[in-house]
């Protein structure tokens, strides 16, 4: 018989713990090089990101990237060849008007110190604008057949888009720090709330397409395939929430796709030192 | 790492005097188009305004608290009255005017407000009296006149915030 006390079950136990135990709390008391957390394999080491300022210069210029947005979006819309006479004749309007918004922005820039960004927003032209189009041609590789139903769903992102530009010069006016620019945003974002209103006395009718249920205190109820009716008066203040575009050709269960489309934020910004991609 | 550079929120004191008389001028609106629906024209279009413009005001008492002035200008809404009155098309008409001058109203006043929150509501608000416009420019059967339902012309009303009524 010897001192050693016999390594039973328990015993085992109590010694892997206190083993483990003594492990952590070394590594607890061990210096750290930094304030930053520990980072494991030989990763190259993190940059900063930059510090960007979203002045006024930026908010003009991010607009007039949207007005450049609408202005291709309308050219998309136009070469489809779906509408009818009087909503070419609309769609003719609109662009006379976003072009001349366009211009008028990017003067404006210039005048309070800025350079002008005169295209189209990248992140709207690469993210949001490719999954509602492809809803309306279809697309084989992803299989998304073409739209039934075109011309209605051309107004409906007709619709759509113009009023996400009118709650996006209504978030702008906020944002602005000098007071005498906010005039000029408001002419232009009441003139998209009047183009979405026109859109949708088109698209569903008048008196239908007046006013919204909602607006008297009533329900809106969705068609079958899940999209609202599009009214002219759609609610009592204007709206910075995202806008939803509902087309293309109905799944086996019969309902649109939905497209929740928002007004600029920090990704969608045209920064003053970004430029026009080549 | 975006850095915002925007004004102060809260209402100063040289927004109040603006904003007070802006809530003169919706709530004359709202009676105007009160008078109107007790005339006979209450179609549910213009009970909706009607109760937009109540809304209006009742947003603005709440920025503007006790200073708020909540009463009608009387001289805006003496201007309109008779207008107000009239039927179909012509009051259609009227109904189109009257917005686009609260409209045009609301875009000047943007310029003379240093507040943020003045400036929110006004956006707020004009963004849906635009559309108002143009729904009753359609009304007044000026549907196929592109310029109509889609351009402004109306001149502001004076932002004379002595004369609130």
């Amino acid at each position: 018989m010897t001192g050693r006390p016999e390594l039973n079950r328990r015993r085992f136990f109590e010694l892997a713990g206190l083993t483990s135990l003594g492990g952590v709390l070394v590594a607890c008391g061990a210096r750290s090089s930094g304030e930053e957390p520990g980072r494991v394999g030989y990763a190259p080491p993190i940059e900063p990101l930059p510090t960007v300022t979203v002045d006024d210069p930026v908010i003009l210029r991010t607009m007039t990237s949207m007005e450049y947005v609408m202005l291709d979006l309308y050219q998309w819309i136009t070469d489809q060849g779906a509408l009818d006479e009087q909503a070419t004749a609309l769609i003719g309007r609109f662009v006379e008007d976003h072009q001349a918004a366009a211009d008028a922005l990017a003067e404006r820039t210039t005048e309070i110190g800025g350079e002008p960004y005169e295209c189209a927003n990248d992140w709207y032209t690469r993210r949001v604008l490719p999954p509602i189009e492809a809803a309306v041609t279809g697309d084989d590789a992803a299989g998304i057949p073409p739209s039934p139903e075109p011309a209605t769903d051309l107004l409906r992102i007709s619709y759509g888009f113009e009023t996400v530009m009118s709650s996006s010069y209504q978030k702008m006016i906020e944002l602005l720090k000098a007071p005498e620019l906010r005039p000029q945003l408001a002419e232009l974002g009441a003139q998209d709330a009047r183009h979405s209103a026109a859109v949708a006395m088109l698209a569903t009718g008048t008196p239908e397409g007046y006013i919204s249920p909602v607006v008297l205190g009533a329900e809106e109820t969705p068609n079958e395939q899940g999209a609202d009716t599009l009214y002219a008066i759609p609610a009592r203040f204007g709206s910075l929430t995202a806008t939803e575009i509902t087309i293309g050709a109905p799944n086996e269960e019969g309902t649109q796709a939905g497209f929740a489309v928002e007004t600029p934020a920090d990704n969608a910004y045209v920064y003053n030192d970004q430029t026009c991609p080549a | 790492v975006p850095v915002q550079t925007v004004p102060e929120p809260g209402v100063p004191t040289e927004d109040a005097a603006i904003l007070g008389f802006l809530q003169t001028a919706e709530l004359a609106a709202r009676d105007l188009y009160g008078a109107a629906i007790e005339a006979g024209n209450d179609d549910d279009l213009y009970v909706g305004i009607r109760d937009n413009h109540q809304a209006y005001s009742d947003r603005l008492s709440a920025q503007l608290g006790r200073s708020a002035p909540a009463r009608r200008a009387e001289a805006l809404y003496s201007e309109w009255e008779q207008r107000f009155q009239a039927s179909g098309a012509e009051f259609a008409t009227a109904a189109s005017e009257l917005e686009s001058t609260l409209l045009a109203t609301w875009t000047e006043a943007l310029g003379r407000l240093v507040g943020a929150d003045g400036a929110r509501t006004g956006a707020s608000i004009l963004m849906v009296e635009a559309r108002h416009a143009a729904v009753l420019a359609d009304l007044a059967g000026n549907g196929d006149d592109l310029a109509a339902v889609l351009e402004n012309s109306a001149e502001p009303l004076q932002l004379n915030v002595e004369a609130q009524g």
